[in-house]
């Protein structure tokens, strides 16, 4: 249960993350077994109520792009394989109640199958997503892409730009920047950011080439404890970050790399201003990773089925680093 | 109305002056005038002595003047005083009679104690913490009796012509039935019984009930209580009426304990040998007590033996103790000499330790349940101890000085070697676990009785509670190709939290007449809080120490937080009329944080009443609040969990509750029916994130103010209690009927839910059969309703079109709470055999917890598994404590 993947935890770099997560729980259940002196385990076959597939609704959107959803079908927990995806239904979209797009499954560019809208969509618009599928329950869900903060900065804080090295010729560049929102709603503070770098690769003769890679980051015990991962490997802020009247956070890129291929040389930012109902999901998702803490009940915004479908409202920065 | 003049004048002393009076329910006080007019009696006295005397009916043919007026005054609180040619008739005057009930042989106070003046009034009253108790009585002769369960009862006069102190030395019975849990019938005959709600319960009860590893535990105790509820086995904490565990205030000697159990629940760290007696209140609180929202279990240490050296040493199959107790500073007293020398300069001490010797188990489970929590390679070593030391000081009749200290702890280790077969080679992990925590408490008590009755307690207080744990972990790789060993990582975390109080009291008891009883006084509290304290280090193979300082300094929680508390309070016993009392009180509480000042407001009133013979009724409003608060990951009463201050964005925690119930105690049974509504009006829950770093099952405390969400809750429930004490018999029966509900905006979308420790139905029975006065049996029968749990039904995959997405499984929560274990239920039984020898007493108990080996889950998890043979839905179900026999000597001189 609780499987948890995607980047969370690896904002302290991934290895150390992975033995942190084997550590916690192997650590958690051997540290209350043993202090409890005589804990055992069975396993036992248990009778939960059994529940009809329902259609499955997930689709985080913002403005000038179409919708792209991903729908399928929930399983029970016993089940193995991938749920099927659904295909021969119909699937439509309206704005501010008004019939807007059919929706068609088209591929990706890496391949997997989201069903799309023609047209892109807008800031403020309320839509409507509605599928039918034959033999299951006509499902529906409705949100709106939040209007975004649009004061949002980043500095870099070059002069405390340090690089360290490992024996092994990995280099890391800890970038410490200061992002500041002006524009800081009194109420609705749902936000996430996501990180990449870019990484000039060294070529002779020089040709530009670069690669683009998720960032880690640290920060301080407060930042990291509010701080969620999410699958969409952007990190998203409790509402209670920005407690004490605070506009900014404080983190410090680690940015890996090696210097006899690469170098880095740009920071992307962006930050995102979410709908209520994307941080609502999402914030229950987090409560899903620890064994015996209590999980929050799933919000579900999708009615008829499961999923979450939600806007987002997006805003990219970028800054230089030095050489 | 007519009077026959037939007096006699002679030279007889006016004590004997010979007069007649005749008279059909006249007035007391025209009879007295009319025989000083007739006889010409010089007279005196006034007239209101005689307002509350019922009109009589005289027949007085020459008799003694003396004799008539004794009689006629019998109805009135007055003297009659002789003087050459007349007659003063005065008031009686109004003393204190206050004193102490003892244990005759040990010294030890008896707390409950029943007093009661047994000629011309009825008056009564019970003993204190302390043994004290005072009464105010009228000038003269006065024959008192003391009476306590389990003991002999004790006479004696009292000529009282000022304020008087005496001492009652009850001699212990073996013979009387002993086992009287809710005394009513005492309660309801003392005019202002100090003992109102709360349930208390002695050693003695509690070593004949069976409990686990044999330990006569106060927190095992007080979960049979009806209305108190505890996770499977005690994991979890006590939850008094739906409430948190960290609502609970646990006082030993006076001082709040922040962790009072050891092996995260299993047992209490109160030690059996130490322990005189216990108090139980379920939110009903008298306003002297604050804090805390739920509840509060008052726990005294004994004081130990002022005539004589003694002791104990048991050892059970888990856990051995010792105490010493005796004398301080003077020889052995001869007891001739103790009633002659009173109780000045008795002068005490008391040493007991305990501790665990566990690793046998431990390692006997490692081998047994290989694969599932202990892996091969596991070297696990726990361990608990405590040490309780009581020493007593009387400088003077009046004063009495007490030093009271605690310490103990838990010790938990565990190495692991453990090694995976990859492609790439062997992967060996060397695993080290090491937690510690404990509690360190100390008081200096002072407690003066003024000659007026007054009793002073004044306390200086001192509790800390602290929480460390270490784990690293070195990960190697053993390469298949190049067989060359290569580091992996190496991985260190160091936690620690604690909280730290220095705070004084001061408690004023006073009965200024003695239908009412008053308490006042006050507390200040200074807190430390140091939250939660986590430092990393990662040393990856080659990796330069900067990194691990750099983010050691990122992550160390440095932050320690004082607050100042204060208190006043006043509460009142008053028997208003017959039979009935009422007892109100007003605590008032602020604290001081981050200059921000809190107030909390608690009244307290509660109404009894006494109905038919045997039985009483009662009904009650309180208000109970708390500025500290436990909050963890696990919100299970952990060690680890956190002990945090309200601050602006952890507001205090209130509660309030009615409570109204009947009691009926015919001879040798009690029947007790009790009903409350319970409303939380702001109860806080931790909100975990799965990315804060966890030791040992501590989380990292960063950012706690703004991990914390408020909401409400609220519980109602209808609690049932039969005992009966039989001549060889005791029974008691109770069962517990209740709904336990959360609410926050932030959980559950905003819906109510079952508490995690709700539980409808609960049911306790035991019964103890005393087959000789050598020998006797014990079981206990416990069953409860499963405890809520949260599980999934169904699954999805979460899956978007973003390049930087993973897909994930995401499990389908319907609602929190929703699903229930399997319900609980086990049987204990014991067997206690006592043999006397000329010097030493031996006791064995041999017993069986669990008897029947019921496995009682205290956690669900699925992880989607299936069977393979059904294809059904599989869950694995952790379970605590399996069959467990019992064996115990002990051995007293």
């Amino acid at each position: 249960m609780n499987e948890r993947r995607g980047p969370s935890g690896s904002t302290l770099s991934s290895l150390p993350c992975f033995i942190v997560d084997r550590m916690k729980k192997r650590l958690l259940w051997s540290t209350i077994a043993a202090l409890s002196l005589m804990a055992c385990v069975r396993v036992v076959e248990v009778d939960l109520p059994e529940e009809k597939p329902k259609v499955v609704v997930v689709g985080h959107f913002t403005s000038e792009e179409p919708l792209r959803v991903y729908l399928s079908l929930s399983q029970p927990l016993n089940a193995t394989t991938l749920p099927p995806t659904l295909s021969d239904g119909d699937v439509t979209l309206a704005a501010n109640g008004i019939f807007l797009n059919r929706l068609e499954l088209k591929p990706v560019p890496d391949g997997r199958l989201f069903w799309h809208s023609r047209d892109a969509l807008r800031t403020g618009v309320r839509y409507t997503i509605t599928a039918r599928f034959p033999g299951f329950e006509t499902v529906q869900a409705s949100d709106t892409i939040p209007v975004g903060v649009s004061r949002v900065s980043m500095k870099v804080k070059t002069d405390s730009i340090r690089i360290l090295e490992d024996t092994s010729g990995l280099h890391v560049m800890r970038v410490p920047i200061s992002i500041r929102v002006d524009d800081l709603p009194t109420a609705n503070r749902y936000f996430a950011f996501g990180l990449q770098h870019e990484l000039r690769k060294n070529e002779s003769p020089p040709a530009n080439t670069s690669e683009f890679r998720m960032s880690g980051f640290l920060a301080n015990g407060r930042t990291l404890a509010l701080t969620y991962g999410t699958p969409e490997g952007i990190y998203m802020l409790n509402e209670n970050y920005w407690n004490d009247a605070r506009k900014t956070l404080d983190i410090e890129v680690v940015i890996p790399y090696r210097p006899a291929e690469e170098r880095p040389v740009r920071l992307l930012l962006e930050w995102r201003t979410l709908s209520e109902a994307y941080y609502r999901y999402h914030l229950s998702l987090a409560t899903q990773g620890s064994p015996l803490s209590d999980p929050n009940a799933l919000f579900n915004n999708v009615q008829g089925g499961y999923g979450n479908f939600s806007g987002f409202a997006r805003l990219r920065l970028s800054a230089n680093l030095p050489e | 109305m007519s009077f026959t003049p037939a007096a006699t004048y002679g030279q007889t002393a006016l004590q004997q002056r010979l007069v007649s009076a005749q008279c059909q329910q006249c007035d007391v006080r025209s009879i007295i005038q009319d025989i000083a007019v007739r006889y010409d009696i010089n007279l005196s006295y006034h007239p209101n002595f005689f307002a509350e005397c019922p009109r009589v009916t005289v027949n007085f043919k020459e008799e003694p003047l003396k004799q008539v007026l004794e009689r006629l005054t019998s109805c009135a609180r007055v003297r009659v005083e002789w003087a050459e040619n007349q007659v003063i008739i005065r008031a009686l005057r109004q003393y204190t009679l206050s004193g102490r009930v003892l244990n005759a042989e040990t010294g030890e106070w008896l707390i409950g104690a029943t007093v009661r003046v047994s000629t011309g009034s009825s008056e009564s009253t019970v003993t204190n913490e302390y043994g004290f108790f005072s009464l105010r009585l009228y000038e003269g002769r006065h024959r008192l009796m003391a009476y306590y369960v389990g003991y002999r009862p004790q006479s004696l006069t009292a000529e009282v012509q000022g304020d008087l102190s005496v001492v009652f030395r009850l001699e212990p019975d073996a013979t009387l039935p002993e086992v009287i849990v809710q005394d009513i019938a005492a309660a309801a005959a003392s005019s202002t019984g100090y003992l109102s709600s709360g349930v208390r319960f002695s050693t003695n009860e509690m070593r004949r009930t069976p409990m686990l590893g044999s330990e006569a535990d106060p927190m095992r105790y007080a979960a049979l209580q009806p209305g108190v509820l505890t996770g499977v086995d005690g994991l979890g904490g006590l939850h008094v009426r739906g409430g948190n565990a960290d609502q609970n205030l646990f006082l030993l000697d006076d001082v709040p304990v922040y962790n009072p159990s050891h092996a995260l629940g299993l047992l209490s760290i109160f030690p059996s040998a130490s322990i005189n007696r216990a108090q139980l209140w379920k939110g009903d609180f008298p306003a002297r007590y604050g804090g805390r929202a739920a509840s509060v279990l008052d726990i005294r240490l004994r004081d130990g033996n002022p005539y004589a050296f003694g002791g104990e040493a048991s050892a059970g199959l888990f856990a051995g103790s010792v105490m010493v107790e005796g004398p301080l500073f003077r020889k052995l007293a001869q007891s001739t000499e103790r009633q002659a020398e009173g109780e000045k300069g008795k002068n005490s001490f008391l040493i007991s330790a305990r501790r665990t010797y566990l690793n046998p188990w431990l390692n006997l489970l490692n081998n047994r349940y290989q694969g599932a929590f202990f892996l091969s390679g596991d070297n696990v070593h726990y361990r608990f101890y405590d040490v309780t030391m009581k020493v007593n000081f009387k400088p003077s009749e009046r004063d009495h000085l007490h030093l009271s200290l605690y310490w103990g702890g838990d010790l938990f280790k565990n190495q692991l070697n453990q090694t995976f077969s990859s492609s790439a080679g062997l992967l060996n992990d060397q695993y080290a676990l090491g937690a510690e925590w404990g509690n360190n408490i100390a008081a200096l008590r002072w407690n003066r009785t003024f000659k007026s009755g007054i009793f002073v307690k004044n306390i200086l207080r001192y509790s800390r509670f602290y929480y460390q744990s270490q784990q690293d972990l070195l990960s190697e790789l053993f390469s298949f190709t190049s067989g060359k060993r290569k580091l992996v990582a190496n991985y260190a975390q160091r936690y620690q939290t604690l909280i730290e109080d220095v705070s004084a009291q001061t408690d004023w008891e006073f009965r200024p007449f003695n239908e009412l009883e008053i308490h006042a006084g006050g507390t200040y509290a200074f807190h430390t809080f140091k939250p939660g304290a986590l430092s990393v280090n990662f040393l990856l193979p080659g990796q330069s120490p900067l990194l691990a300082d750099s983010l050691t300094k990122a992550l160390f929680n440095r932050e320690r937080v004082p607050a100042d508390e204060f208190s006043l309070y006043a509460d009142a016993a008053w028997a208003m009329w017959k039979g009935g009392r009422l007892e109100a009180g007003l605590h008032i509480s602020s604290f001081e944080i981050r200059n921000r000042t809190f107030r909390l407001l608690q009244p307290r009133l509660r109404l009894s009443q006494r109905v038919l013979a045997y039985g009483q009724a009662w009904a009650g409003y309180h208000r109970m609040g708390q500025f500290l608060h436990q909050v963890g990951t696990f919100n299970l009463n952990f060690p680890f969990e956190l002990w945090v201050p309200t601050t602006p964005r952890a507001l205090p925690e209130e509660a309030w509750q009615v409570s109204a119930g009947i009691g009926w105690a015919p001879t040798g049974w009690t029947l007790r029916i009790e009903g409350y509504h319970k409303y939380l009006s702001r109860v806080l829950a931790f909100v975990s994130s799965t990315t804060a770093l966890l030791n040992a099952g501590a989380e990292d405390a960063s950012g706690w103010e703004d991990r914390i969400i408020a909401g409400t809750g609220w519980a109602k429930g209808l609690e049932l209690t039969v005992e009966g004490n039989l001549s060889h018999t005791n029974l008691s029966l109770s069962y517990t009927l209740s709904q336990s509900m959360r609410q926050f905006p932030d959980l559950n979308g905003g819906l109510a839910f079952p508490f995690r420790f709700d539980r409808p139905h609960v049911f306790n029975f035991s019964v103890r059969q005393r087959l000789t006065s050598w020998l006797d049996i014990s079981a206990l029968w416990v069953y409860a309703s499963g405890n809520p749990i949260t599980l999934a039904g169904v699954k999805f995959r979460h899956q978007t079109h973003e390049e930087t997405a993973s897909p994930r499984e995401v499990f389908v929560y319907g609602s929190i709470n929703s699903f229930r274990l399997p319900s609980y239920h086990r049987l204990d039984v014991s067997c206690h055999l006592r043999f006397e020898g000329r010097k030493f007493q031996h006791e064995i108990l041999v017993g069986a917890y669990n008897a029947y080996n019921r496995a009682n889950p205290f956690f669900m998890y699925l992880d989607g598994s299936a069977s393979p043979e059904t294809g059904r839905l599989t869950a694995t179900q952790y379970i605590l404590l399996p069959f467990l026999p019992e064996l115990r000597y002990t051995f007293r001189f």
